[in-house]
Parts: structure tokens; C-alpha cells; sequence
């Protein structure tokens, strides 16, 4: 098997991470694996939901969306994509962590973990749903890669309204020398980049290549 | 041209780095405030104190509650900003960096089209300037825009028109000086044998009439005669005198508008069958001239316009009037104009359209002569009917200083 590939937005956290990297057990990949019923389904590691950054992020109380992309070949040699993605929410006055998981084919499961250990243990023992029926070849080497977006695009769009609002709050009282908000040309050019700016990007990626298995994983 | 454009890209350089460089300092501190951690640790404390007062005070939890949410909504809005800060920092520099880029860009692209067209200027200012020392005539392309360059160029044009009138002129006085001497000589050479001539006639036809007493009619008849022809002869070497004797104008200051009037009511009666109209604006028309030859000169041309006529009624229109550095007049008939073929020849002596025996042709080259000793000049302009003749002079006031 291949070793994990991971992608890093910036350097202290790669040089962290890399460090962490190589204390990780070895062998600690996804296990993508059919089941009797023919579907497909992913079982993703623990180190990746317990390296420090991810730790970090997830205690932030933003909505942390692990998007999962896998890329295969059928049993035509085509090439077949299948994808899911698992939202964590640490909801600060409950303090627990509510887990929406959307599997690829749709279909949305939400839940209520109370703490970080048994969101450590859910992750690493419930396998997420890729396809029904597997479009997959069995045993062929699937690409498996696993990006972390910090927050949620309701939470991005809540975010870059506030600081256009500030901001052209900010820069009218500036210009009128007093509290009214009235419009300013700057607007649609500070809008602009805002809106750029501020938006949704992966801080942080894995990549592995591994083999689809005939049964689960022990 | 490659030091300039060393120079600007170096200002431009210098201009941007500087910018950046204060700009990266003042972006840094604004979304850093923003994403500040100590901020965010205040928040998040507060949040536990919410908490921890819902706890110890239930009857409130409702309230802590939504102050709660409200410090997690803005401690939710920091954590983005922090985790996007840095792009949001680099987009505003880079923005602001592009604006002033082309801010810099277009003012320098304007700076050397005007430097280029600025030297292609210079370089057409040259060759006029060149043409001017050629002596050719200047029309300058110039003249369309009035910045220093264009009103240098339209001084070149002007001293170039002034030079050329002058030069016209010039010529036009050495010709008509030439046959002003040529009509001298003449007038000199027929003058002396003619009034030998006469003298020696009268006293041969004295001593016929001693010798033939009975023929004293056949002989006064023959003396009359050969006295009246002598006479014709007389008058024409006159003429040829009062072309080459033109006197030097006694120069002195008159309103020219004034004058024209003056001269159209004097003179209303002169021409049977003219008609004198004068056209006075009220406009002051001061220029220096002799009052005697100007008369002299309208007279002339009053005297063309009426034979002009044949018989029929005529008007006469004359007007003044100050364009410039200069006054103007036109003196203009309604008659039947002159033809072509003699337009160009015109002020030359001896040009004339009447038959042989009735004009010498000298009286237009009279006119000439004054205007151009008069500093001014005398042409036939373009009408729709008749022909109008205008006099030019230079203004009175500008001759003064």
C-alpha cells in the first residue's frame, strides 16, 4: 500500500503534522471495502481526525466538513468517482459534537456524540457508505483523498455580509464624519473582495491509494 | 529619451515598493485587530461565564442563553477571519497595489504620448522655422493646439505672412519704380524736341506769313492745327510726368472711416450717374496717410468704376474697417467687373480695357503706387458683381508704437 500523501495550507502546520505523520502507525489507512450486498463502503483512519490541527478546528464551534472524493475504475476501466462528506459541529453550550454524514448516495444520517473520544471511536469504526451497488472493480487500487474545510458556506456567507457591513459602516462614518451609513462606490469593489477572500478552501488534505477489499476489515 | 525613461521606471518602482510596503502595514493591523487571538480568548471566556451564570441563576438561562449565542455568532466570524485573513490581506493589497499601478500606468503612458507628440512638434516647429529662413511661405500645422509650441508656431506663420506681404510689396515698388523712371526718361525726351517743336513751328509759319501775305488764313488754319496735335503730345507727356513725379505721402494720423464719408458727400455729385454711399460702423479707423493722395486714389478709382458704368446708374460703395493690426477698406462697384485676361496685369502701367487714344492705363498703377508708399497695399478682391478693390493699411496706432 501506498503511504498517505498530506497537503498542508501552511508551513508550521505541515512541519507539525509531518511530525505526527511519522509517529502515526503504520498501516493506519482507509479501508474501502465491498459488502456481501454489493455496496461499496470506506472506513477512514484514526489519525485523521486526531492530529492537533483537526483537534484544534473541531473545538472551534465551526461547522468542519471532511470532504471524501474516491477515484476508481469499473469493471470496464472506467473511470468511476464516489464521493461523501461528514459535517462535526462542536456545539459550544452542549458541549458535544453533533455529526451530520451525507454517504454517496445521498442519503443524510445526523447524530450526538458527547465527547471527543467517542467521536475519536465512532470515526474509526463506522464505515461510510461510497455506493450501492459498487461500481468499483473488486481489488482494483482506488485513490482516496480527504480534505478538511473549515466552515460551512452558511457560515462563510453569515461572515462576509458582517464585514462588508463593517466595513462600509466603518468607511461611511469615515467619510460623512458621522454615524448615518449611506452608500459608498467602494462598495462593490470591497464586496468583491470579500467575497473572494473570504471563502470556503480545504486547510487541510490526505491522499491515500489502496485496494478495494473484498470484506471489512477486523 | 533612455534617461527619462530610466528615471520614470525607477519612480515607478519606488512609488509601488513604497506603497506595499505601507499599505502591508496598515492591512496587517486591521484584520489582525479582527482576528486578534486575545480577542477570541475573551470571547470564548465569556461564553463559559454565560454558561456558568445560566447555571448558578436558572431563572435567566433563557437570556444567558441568547447572549451566548450571540458572543459564539461573533467568535464564529473571527475564527473564519482568522482562518482567512491572510488571502482577505493579500487581495485588498493586491487590489489597491493594481489600482495605483494603473493609476501610475495611465499617468505614464499619458506622460510619453505627450513627451512624443511634444517632440514631433518640436521637430515640425524646426522645419518651419527652416522654411522661414528659406524664405518660403509657412502654413504651420501648429496652430491647432494654443499651448507655448502652438503659439510659437502661429508667430512663425505670422512673421512668415509679414514677410511675404512685405516681400510683395517690395516687389511690386521696384516695378512700378522702373517704369515710374522708364515714364521720366520718356516724358523728359518727348518733352524738350516738342517744345523745340513748337517754337521752331511758330517761327517758320511767322516768316511764311512775311514771304505769302495773301496766305495768312491757309497758314493760321495749319498753325492751329500743328498746335493742337503738339498739344495732344503735351498732354500725354503730362500724364507720363504725373506717374513718374508721384510725390513722397506726407504722412499724418486721420480717421480713414471718417475720411470715405467725407469724400462720398464732397465728391456725391462728381460722376453723373454714380452714386457715392459710404458705410461708417462708427468704428474708429485711425490710420497715417496723405489726405491729397488718397483723394487722388479715390478719384482714380471712382473715375474707372463710372466709365465702368457706360452710361448706365452706378452705386459706389466704400467702407472701412480695423481687423487686427490692420484697417481695411473696400472700394466697390456694382458695374460689370474686369475680365479675367487683365486681372493679373492689373496694377501694371499701361494696362488698360479702353480703346486706344482714351487712357493710358496708368491711373490703377497710380493707386498701386500710393497704397505701397503708404506702408499698406492696394488689390482687387472677389465680389459676386462689379469689382471691389481693397485698400490695406497698417493701423494708425500700431505705427505710432
Amino acid at each position: 500500500m501506498a503511504p498517505a500523501q498530506v497537503r498542508f495550507r501552511s508551513a508550521p502546520i505541515a512541519c507539525l503534522l509531518a511530525l505526527l505523520g511519522a509517529a502515526a502507525p503504520r498501516g493506519d489507512v482507509p479501508h474501502v471495502f465491498a459488502r456481501p450486498d454489493g455496496a461499496i463502503l470506506i472506513r477512514l483512519p484514526t489519525s485523521s481526525l486526531t492530529g492537533d490541527r483537526v483537534k484544534t478546528q473541531l473545538r472551534s464551534g465551526l461547522t468542519t466538513a471532511f470532504v471524501l472524493l474516491t477515484k476508481g475504475r469499473d469493471s470496464e476501466n472506467h473511470e468511476r468517482k464516489l464521493g461523501a462528506r461528514v459535517e462535526i459541529r462542536y456545539e459550544l453550550w452542549d458541549e458535544n459534537y453533533i455529526v451530520v454524514v451525507i454517504d454517496g448516495t445521498g442519503l443524510r444520517e445526523s447524530r450526538t456524540i458527547d465527547s471527543y473520544a467517542h467521536l475519536v471511536d465512532w470515526w474509526s469504526r463506522s464505515p461510510i457508505l461510497l455506493g450501492a451497488p459498487s461500481p468499483l472493480r473488486q481489488s482494483g487500487a482506488v485513490a482516496v483523498s480527504l480534505e478538511m474545510v473549515p466552515f460551512s458556506p452558511e457560515e462563510e456567507a453569515d461572515t462576509q455580509r458582517w464585514l462588508a457591513h463593517s466595513l462600509n459602516t466603518s468607511s461611511s462614518r469615515a467619510a460623512s464624519g458621522q454615524g448615518a451609513a449611506s452608500p459608498q462606490p467602494s462598495e462593490g469593489l470591497l464586496d468583491i473582495i470579500i467575497g473572494t477572500a473570504i471563502h470556503r478552501q480545504a486547510i487541510l488534505s490526505f491522499h491515500w491509494d489502496v485496494r478495494v477489499e473484498a470484506s471489512p476489515p477486523k | 529619451m533612455k534617461t527619462r525613461t530610466i528615471s520614470l521606471i525607477l519612480v515607478v518602482v519606488v512609488t509601488l515598493t513604497g506603497f506595499a510596503w505601507f499599505f502591508r502595514q496598515l492591512s496587517f493591523v486591521s484584520v489582525g485587530l479582527a482576528a486578534n487571538s486575545e480577542v477570541q480568548r475573551a470571547l470564548r471566556q465569556s461564553l463559559s461565564d454565560q454558561k456558568s451564570l445560566a447555571r448558578s441563576d436558572p431563572s435567566h438561562a433563557a437570556l444567558y442563553r441568547q447572549r451566548f449565542e450571540d458572543v459564539r455568532l461573533l467568535l464564529t466570524r473571527m475564527e473564519i477571519l482568522s482562518l482567512t485573513g491572510r488571502k482577505l490581506t493579500s487581495a485588498l493589497e493586491g487590489t489597491l497595489l493594481a489600482l495605483v499601478a494603473l493609476v501610475i500606468a495611465s499617468g505614464s503612458i499619458i506622460y510619453l504620448i505627450e513627451h512624443r507628440r511634444r517632440e514631433r512638434r518640436l521637430v515640425q516647429l524646426r522645419e518651419s522655422l527652416m522654411a522661414l529662413s528659406r524664405g518660403e511661405p509657412v502654413a504651420s500645422p501648429l496652430r491647432k493646439r494654443r499651448d507655448l509650441i502652438g503659439r510659437i508656431g502661429l508667430m512663425i506663420e505670422s512673421t512668415s505672412n509679414a514677410i511675404d506681404r512685405d516681400r510683395r510689396r517690395m516687389r511690386s515698388l521696384e516695378h512700378l519704380s522702373s517704369w515710374q523712371e522708364a515714364a521720366r526718361r520718356h516724358a523728359h525726351e518727348i518733352r524738350t524736341p516738342l517744345t523745340a517743336a513748337r517754337m521752331e513751328v511758330a517761327r517758320l509759319l511767322s516768316w511764311a506769313g512775311q514771304q505769302l501775305p495773301g496766305e495768312q488764313a491757309a497758314l493760321a488754319s495749319a498753325q492751329a492745327s500743328i498746335f493742337e496735335e503738339l498739344e495732344r503730345l503735351r498732354a500725354f507727356t503730362t500724364a507720363f510726368t504725373s506717374f513718374a513725379m508721384l510725390s513722397p505721402p506726407r504722412l499724418v494720423p486721420l480717421d480713414l472711416a471718417r475720411f470715405l464719408e467725407d469724400f462720398a458727400g464732397t465728391f456725391a455729385s462728381a460722376w453723373p450717374g454714380l452714386r457715392l454711399e459710404s458705410q461708417h460702423g462708427g468704428e474708429r479707423c485711425e490710420v497715417m496717410m496723405d489726405a491729397n493722395l488718397m483723394r487722388q486714389l479715390l478719384v482714380n478709382l471712382a473715375n474707372n468704376s463710372a466709365q465702368a458704368c457706360d452710361g448706365r446708374t452706378g452705386l459706389l460703395r466704400l467702407r472701412a474697417w480695423r481687423e487686427g493690426k490692420q484697417v481695411l477698406a473696400d472700394v466697390a462697384d456694382d458695374g460689370p467687373g474686369i475680365s479675367a485676361s487683365v486681372r493679373e496685369r492689373l496694377f501694371e502701367p499701361y494696362t488698360t480695357t479702353r480703346q486706344i487714344g482714351e487712357g493710358m492705363g496708368l491711373g490703377l498703377s497710380i493707386c498701386k503706387k500710393i497704397m505701397l508708399d503708404h506702408g499698406g497695399d492696394l488689390d482687387l478682391v472677389s465680389s459676386e458683381r462689379g469689382a471691389t478693390f481693397r485698400l490695406t493699411f497698417p493701423a494708425g496706432d500700431e505705427l505710432r508704437g
